[in-house]
């Protein structure tokens, strides 16, 4: 039985690229439903695994979407059995999905994740071997508030990190999602929604971070379809949570 | 100042991994393939894109559990990269 791959929601009317191929070649096709138009390739299987290249692949095809209207990337793997089990998904969720096509229309996404550097130089870690010694519970007490107290610090610097970021960005960036402290060597990762002519001018607020923070070392990743910040359907699978970041 | 200029293909690629597979829209509805295998396999991905951030701090080792091999060899590829810097 084939089956569709969804690679992207549009308004429909939007004219797509004549070019534009799927997975491994495939030719796409556009099923509409009421005011929107979904951008799918037909296939055989009903599962896809996934690998760098198709990855890779599912995001050329979105992208190349975003050039000629409000393209909203739907999640990677998703099939569905036949016409009528899109239309149904489009009808159930067509109010959500026309909110984030109008929300997202000519924004990008730019992602950073920051690293230490030498911003912890300066910082003394407790030392939990300074205390008396009064027995194995109460040095392992000792050591796990050494442990406490060291995470706060660093929970402390990232968060002064993030209101220098937040400063930055200021007037730039239309939504912000921020994971401080994600791992212990990662002080803070950011998404950014940003309009797509305000690209350069945030390229360059970027750059301007880097020499104002000279002791972290950053990563600047974008403009990219704005991923990160759909919502539709997110409550559908849980544990996905576009507007939670981390 | 400094970037991660040695591996920034290999990030750009697990930031673009962590987007494509964990965002965007999620449709509703007769939907043949699980969303439940991407996550497991995702899970998969992101526990060996992460354990080497983690490993110089003593965080338990794990392993992957794909069975895929064009996604182990890419996700192999990420974690030398990302251990050599």
């Amino acid at each position: 039985m084939t089956s569709y791959y969804i690679y992207a929601i549009l308004p429909r009317g939007v004219d797509l690229p004549t070019d534009l191929r799927g997975f491994h070649g495939s030719p796409l096709e556009t099923v509409d439903v009421m005011d929107l138009t979904a951008v799918v390739a037909s296939q055989d299987d009903e599962a896809i695994t996934p690998t760098a290249e198709r990855v890779q692949a599912h995001h050329e095809v979105v992208t190349a979407l975003r050039r000629v209207g409000p393209a909203i990337p739907v999640r990677f793997g998703t099939i569905l059995q036949n016409a009528e089990a899109l239309r149904d998904a489009l009808v159930k969720q067509r109010d959500a999905l026309i909110s984030d096509i109008e929300r997202l229309a000519g924004k990008v996404e730019f992602g950073i994740t920051t690293l230490w550097g030498d911003a912890l130089d300066g910082l003394q870690r407790p030392d939990p071997l300074g205390r008396a010694l009064a027995g194995p519970g109460a040095d392992y007490m000792w050591q796990r508030l050494a442990e406490v107290q060291w995470e706060d610090q660093l929970r402390e610097l990232a968060e002064t990190l993030q209101e220098t970021m937040d400063e930055r960005f200021a007037g730039l960036s239309e939504d912000t999602m921020y994971h401080v402290l994600p791992s212990p060597k990662i002080p803070l990762r950011l998404r950014c929604l940003v309009e797509a002519r305000k690209s350069a001018e945030f390229e360059v607020a970027f750059a301007e971070l880097r020499r104002q923070c000279a002791e972290f070392k950053f990563s600047l990743v974008g403009p990219w379809p704005p991923y990160s910040f759909v919502t539709s359907g997110a409550e559908e699978v849980p544990g996905t949570h576009a507007a939670k970041y981390g | 100042m400094d970037e991660f200029k040695p591996q920034s293909r290999d990030i750009a690629l697990v930031e673009l991994l962590d987007r494509v597979v964990d965002h965007g829209v999620v449709l509703s509805g007769d939907i043949t393939i699980s969303v439940a295998d991407v996550d497991l396999i995702y899970l998969g991905l992101r526990l060996l894109i992460r354990t080497p951030l983690e490993s110089d701090l003593g965080r338990a080792r794990r392993k992957p559990a794909s069975d895929n091999e064009e996604s182990d060899d890419f996700l192999l590829h990420l974690r030398n990269s990302t251990e050599r810097g």
